[in-house]
């Protein structure tokens, strides 16, 4: 209770670094017109969606690989998400929920621009 | 909603296909909830297994008919995507999908073992990504690919890049 949370775009700045450590996650997806983002200092941070509340809830659009279950990556994703936050956004994010939208999918072994 | 009739029963729920539109309903495969969150996945995604899923199959041409195939490379190159999922269509449920396919075939290959074998790829590949059910794979073949013709299809659709 003494630490501050941090603000919308420093969550945001977390959840995505989490997110993106996971295996089978290739990138974010930001919407049609890149409308699913966190603005903040500047910054925007793509395919993450905070909403205020308590516990506040982090929605994260995400662009993944060929091949494995989706159910078990997003379980790794929000596993991985909630313990960043937990561990560095602040006591407000112990219990935050995770949202974990299958965007998009490419196939192994192509990269390049987005969808 | 029963499924006892998997073979006739098309998936009842229609979700909307942009992600922002998936998200409400819960309790079911592609719209999983936990208590620390939900899981949806976008109509999109399960039409681009079934795409990569067909084209993982031997004796598969190309996807799509003449038409939608011509327009799907133009679309695609415009909107720089990696693969479009021209020829696929999907209707998914909360707990089933249902999918179309138009695709090309190489002569010889036997059509309807190659159409077996891309409806075998397709349901597991959808059934072990997504959770969901898959009802039926309805398959047309549109065309047959005779070897050395793939190549004029290139050139033409090369004129576009």
């Amino acid at each position: 209770m003494a630490t501050a949370d941090a603000s919308p775009v420093e969550v945001a700045q977390i959840a995505a670094a989490a997110a993106a450590g996971v295996p089978g996650v290739v990138g974010f997806h930001s919407g049609t017109v890149g409308e699913i983002a966190t603005y903040g200092g500047g910054r925007r941070i793509e395919g993450i969606r905070l909403r205020p509340g308590s516990p506040p809830s982090i929605a994260a659009y995400l662009v993944v690989a060929y091949g494995q279950s989706l159910h078990d990556l997003a379980a790794a994703v929000r596993q991985a998400v909630a313990g960043a936050l937990a561990e560095h956004a602040g006591p407000g994010f112990a219990l935050v929920a995770v949202d974990v939208h299958i965007a998009d999918l490419r196939a192994a072994g192509t990269q390049g621009a987005g969808p | 909603m029963s499924d006892t009739e998997p073979t006739t029963a098309r998936p009842s729920a229609k979700t909307g296909t942009s992600p922002a539109t998936t998200s409400s309903g819960g309790g079911s495969a592609s719209q999983l909830v936990s208590d620390r969150g939900t899981t949806s996945i976008a109509d999109g995604v399960v039409a681009k297994i079934a795409s990569l899923a067909a084209q993982e199959v031997r004796g598969v041409a190309k996807l799509g008919g003449a038409v939608s195939g011509a327009l799907g490379s133009v679309v695609g190159r415009l909107r720089g995507s990696e693969h479009s999922t021209a020829g696929v269509g999907v209707e998914v449920g909360e707990r089933q999908a249902a999918v179309d396919l138009a695709m090309s075939v190489e002569y010889p290959a036997s059509i309807h073992q190659v159409a077996e074998s891309v409806r075998e790829s397709v349901i597991d590949r959808i059934e072990s990504m997504t959770g969901l059910q898959v009802v039926e794979v309805n398959i047309a073949v549109t065309d047959l690919v005779f070897p050395g013709q793939e190549d004029e299809g290139k050139q033409d659709t090369g004129r576009v890049s």
